[in-house]
């Protein structure tokens, strides 16, 4: 059984790796993307309880201060109309990744022993008029490393 | 048998050899490849692939440098002459012709160690992550401060890191994605990738960055160049490593998987488009923290003999090294493993990252694993040292590894190489004088490779531990560049460890032997300038060069090599460790091949022993005098002043080290004495580039009358202020010490300038006596600080 965490800022806070996304989007001549939002996304592997699930979120995954969680369910956008580009990163199998190793150490420690293996992708949501030409430019010369990642656009 | 494999190398034709090592990434040459089947053939049987993989990881040019210990026949203006060994030579010749007592260990552990105070030495290695960093910048620069780190951690019986210092050269940051090459990554991405990479790591594991440089070109588009360094303070008594059969070997830190694996045989490669996925390594910082804490813990309580670092070539590597003089057996089953389904060659050859060696008698073991467990971190005893002089590799119960440690060592075929060096003529610029030089000086101050790298250096944290003296940055406002800087890592002693470099690509394109002069001048002066002396001070030389099979590029190599000697001995500062990274080149989709210009990083480490003596670059004071020490010359050749004009030029700077050294001596004692309120050295830009930094670092104004700078040969305003001859410095001198100082100089090459004025206007009055140079040092200061984006 998978679990799907996305986690991201609250509104109001600043998201500095955004902005400089966004300022990194204008530097490759596409002016008109408008405003990117990031989120972390943990793919959580195992047997693990609803109350389990908001133990991990609350206590490891997002800080509650500044952060929001989704559990299981896509990301809605606050205007669907403005309808934003979607793009997944994800490692490609075998690239180690520190964060997930961390996070499912971090999971065993809360006490759940039934965590098998934790994945960490990153999504961006990208706001502007773009034309997937554009899209699949900023995918390839900012967002994604092919050598050791994968991606999809929706 | 268990998962490993034979390979057919016993009667296999030569074309058959080139081509076993081509498909299992072996990076070995027919001649090396003849000379295993021949012991093979000795032994009455084929090799299995672990072996093949544990010779090609051993024999690699990244863990043997065979290209500096190869036969080279070098022919320079005609004349002939055989060099059997190019690093004993020179370079390990001059370190031993000048035969420090302070020098405790070089050129044979993990990084080079000195003498600091009775109780503690300093080690200090630079190591290139060239490949890696291009392919994945971010992990990349991560891994390789990550494995500089541990060298440190892995010298001796283990030192305790105390500053880092990254170098980068990358291709231009505004460069036309038109003319990004297929398959490589924009520079701007390499740049952001690389430096983030360094600061997470360098930062999460409490280490201060407090040096470097970053230097962009063209030829550094394909294959950027990422020199991490890392220092460390080890107790005097803990310097020298043993191994004994019978001790356990123990493998702490991170667990393996097939990350990182081939990094030893790809980084003797070249790059292509094509370049797989496997050798991309993703640090952990936080791991090796771990870690390191429990080691020198471990190593107070004396528990283990000695250790090494898993580095390139991975466990192969590591045993390999600590068991050549007794042989070793290992359990390749024993290794925690991320993940299932690992190969036993590739257990024994991955890069995986944050892992050391430990050599432990068997009394000691349960303490020392008690201990880790405390500390959560993973050790397992994965085998032992034995007294057969062999490597004994078992995967569940099969034998898969069986060889002499003396072929494996000492088996390597000696290789012959030609070499050339032909001077090289370029055009002489014939431009007259520009009008406005005000508007010179401003673009120079704003290309980037003199321009301000405060956003980079704020993102790393340079006061971590406490200890930093003099920052990179220094000035009234905090934002003048540093030309080198100091530590003083112990709390009951006021001397200090300044840390500098030297690095000018630019003129290699002219005149390697030159540039590698000029780079040993430069990291000296630095060290000098910030209050160091020549009485103790140590260098690492590391080489990036492109494609050293073609003669004239390993011509080139030669003649820096031979600079390297010459001035190190004519300075008296020896070489203490290095590094060299040779296959620097790109072959793009049409075969072409694009070398980097040959690059040699020279880093100087140098002892202060009061840090309360050491200055820093700014204007302290109005109405003081400026001076400036040693002879301008016609010497524009790499200039960067030219390189705004597109032009290279011939008249590459010279270093006459007898009068350099004396220089250095009289202004080091000066400095020391307390005559001397701010120095800088006087490189990049020259006379006009340095005087700027001055002003705008201390907020003070200032004005200099060319007509009293002592020069040769020169009778134009532009090349006066933009020469960058070495052996230079500019100092301010307080009117009262006037005379001290200048009898402290006596006998050496030096005028007084100018002076510094209250109020905001930089002034430079020309041959004639006009005004040629005005500006608000704030409107100076500005080009100098947003030129580089992050």
């Amino acid at each position: 059984m998978e679990t799907r965490v996305e986690v991201f800022l609250k509104k109001g806070i600043n998201n500095s790796e955004a902005e400089g996304i966004k300022s990194d989007i204008q530097d490759l001549g596409i002016k008109k993307v408008r405003e990117v939002i990031t989120t972390q996304i943990y793919l959580i592997e195992g047997e693990i309880s609803p109350s389990q699930k908001r133990l991990i979120c609350e206590n490891l995954l997002a800080d509650h201060l500044i952060q929001e969680y989704h559990l299981n369910s896509k990301l809605k956008t606050q205007n669907s109309k403005l309808n934003p580009w979607i793009v997944e990163v994800w490692l490609k199998k075998g690239v180690t990744d520190t964060v997930a190793e961390s996070a499912a150490k971090g999971i065993r420690d809360l006490g759940i022993k039934k965590v098998k293996n934790v994945k960490t992708g990153k999504k961006y949501l990208l706001f502007g008029s773009l034309s997937s030409k554009e899209i699949e430019i900023i995918c390839q010369r900012l967002l994604v490393n092919k050598v050791i990642q994968n991606y999809f656009i929706k | 048998m268990n998962n490993a494999r034979y390979i057919k190398i016993l009667g296999a034709a030569d074309r058959q050899l080139e081509k076993i090592s081509k498909d299992y990434l072996l990076s070995l040459n027919l001649a090396e490849m003849k000379t295993i089947q021949k012991y093979f053939k000795k032994e009455k049987r084929n090799p299995t692939d672990v072996e093949l993989e544990t010779i090609a990881q051993t024999w690699s040019e990244h863990c043997i440098h065979k290209t500096f210990k190869s036969k080279i026949e070098y022919e320079e203006n005609g004349k002939r002459e055989v060099i059997n060994n190019l690093l004993k030579q020179t370079i390990i010749k001059s370190t031993r012709k000048l035969n420090k007592s302070w020098c405790i260990s070089v050129f044979e552990d993990n990084a080079g160690i000195i003498k600091f105070t009775d109780d503690y030495n300093l080690a200090f290695k630079v190591e290139t992550h060239n490949h890696p960093s291009a392919l994945e910048p971010y992990g990349g620069a991560e891994t390789g401060i990550g494995g500089v780190i541990r060298d440190i951690l892995g010298v001796g019986r283990g030192a305790k890191p105390i500053f880092n210092t990254d170098i980068f050269c990358f291709g231009p940051l505004n460069l036309n994605f038109k003319q990004l090459p297929a398959g490589t990554l924009h520079p701007r991405r390499i740049f952001k990738g690389v430096v983030s990479g360094v600061r997470d790591y360098g930062n999460r594991m409490g280490i201060p960055t407090i040096n470097g440089a970053i230097l962009f070109d063209q030829g550094y588009i394909c294959n950027p160049l990422v020199f991490c360094g890392t220092g460390g303070l080890i107790p005097a008594n803990q310097c020298k490593k043993t191994v004994l059969s019978g001790d356990l070997i123990v493998a702490i830190g991170g667990r393996t998987g097939r990350d990182g694996i081939h990094g030893a045989t790809f980084s003797s490669l070249s790059l292509d488009k094509d370049t797989k996925t496997s050798p991309v390594q993703i640090g952990h910082p936080i791991a090796e923290k771990k870690f390191t804490d429990t080691l020198l813990e471990a190593r107070d309580k004396n528990l283990y003999r000695s250790l090494t670092d898993c580095g390139a070539g991975g466990f192969s590597s590591a045993v390999g090294e600590l068991g050549k003089e007794t042989g070793a057996i290992v359990y390749l089953e024993k290794a925690p493993l991320k993940y299932q389904g690992l190969l036993p060659w590739e257990i024994w050859v991955s890069e995986a990252q944050e892992r050391m060696v430990l050599v432990v008698p068997p009394k000691k073991l349960k303490e020392l694993l008690k201990l880790f467990s405390r500390e959560d971190v993973e050790a397992t005893v994965i085998g032992k040292f034995t007294g057969s002089k062999k490597l004994q590799l078992f995967y569940r119960k099969t034998q898969v590894c069986n060889l002499k440690m003396d072929f494996l060592h000492q088996g390597l075929p000696g290789i012959r190489k030609k070499a050339i060096w032909k001077p090289k003529k370029f055009k002489e610029p014939s431009f007259s004088q520009p009008g406005d030089l005000t508007k010179i000086l401003k673009k120079l101050l704003s290309s980037p490779n003199i321009a301000s790298k405060e956003v980079v250096i704020r993102q790393y944290d340079h006061e971590v531990q406490g200890n930093t003296i003099l920052k990179p940055l220094v000035g009234i406002r905090n934002d003048g560049p540093s030309d080198a800087s100091i530590v003083k890592p112990l709390p009951h002693s006021e001397k200090g460890v300044i840390i500098a470099n030297g690095i000018n690509p630019l003129y290699g394109v002219i005149d390697p032997y030159w540039m590698a002069a000029s780079a040993i001048e430069e990291a000296l002066r630095n060290l000098i300038a910030c209050g160091g002396n020549l009485e103790v001070a140590a260098f690492l030389d590391n080489f990036c060069w492109g494609d050293t099979n073609n003669p004239e590029e390993l011509g080139s190599l030669v003649r820096a090599s031979k600079a390297c000697y010459d001035f190190a001995t004519g300075f008296g500062v020896p070489f203490i460790s290095g590094k060299d990274s040779l296959n620097n080149f790109f072959k793009d989709e049409k075969g072409n091949s694009i070398s980097i210009p040959p690059t040699l990083l020279i880093s100087a480490i140098g002892i202060i022993k009061n840090v309360k003596k050491s200055i820093s670059m700014d204007l302290k004071v109005p109405g003081n005098l400026i001076y400036i020490l040693g002879k301008t010359k016609n010497e524009l050749g790499g200039s960067h002043y030219y390189r705004l004009f597109n032009i290279i030029g011939n008249s590459v700077p010279k270093v006459d080290a007898k009068k350099s050294k004396k220089l250095m001596t009289a202004l080091s004692k000066a400095i020391e004495r307390g005559l001397v309120k701010a120095c800088h050295d006087c490189s990049e830009g020259g006379l006009a580039v340095a005087t700027a930094e001055m002003s705008f670092a201390g907020g003070l104004g200032m004005e200099l009358n060319l007509t009293k700078v002592p020069a040769s040969s020169l009778n134009r305003d532009d090349h006066i202020l933009f020469s960058e001859s070495n052996s230079r410095f500019l100092t301010e001198v307080e009117p009262e010490k006037r005379e001290d100082f200048e009898n402290a100089l006596a006998g050496n090459c030096f005028a007084l300038i100018g002076k510094t004025t209250k109020g905001e206007i930089f002034k430079i009055f020309g041959l004639q006596g006009k005004t040629i140079i005005e500006s608000n040092l704030f409107s100076l200061k500005k080009s100098w600080q947003e030129a580089i984006k992050w």
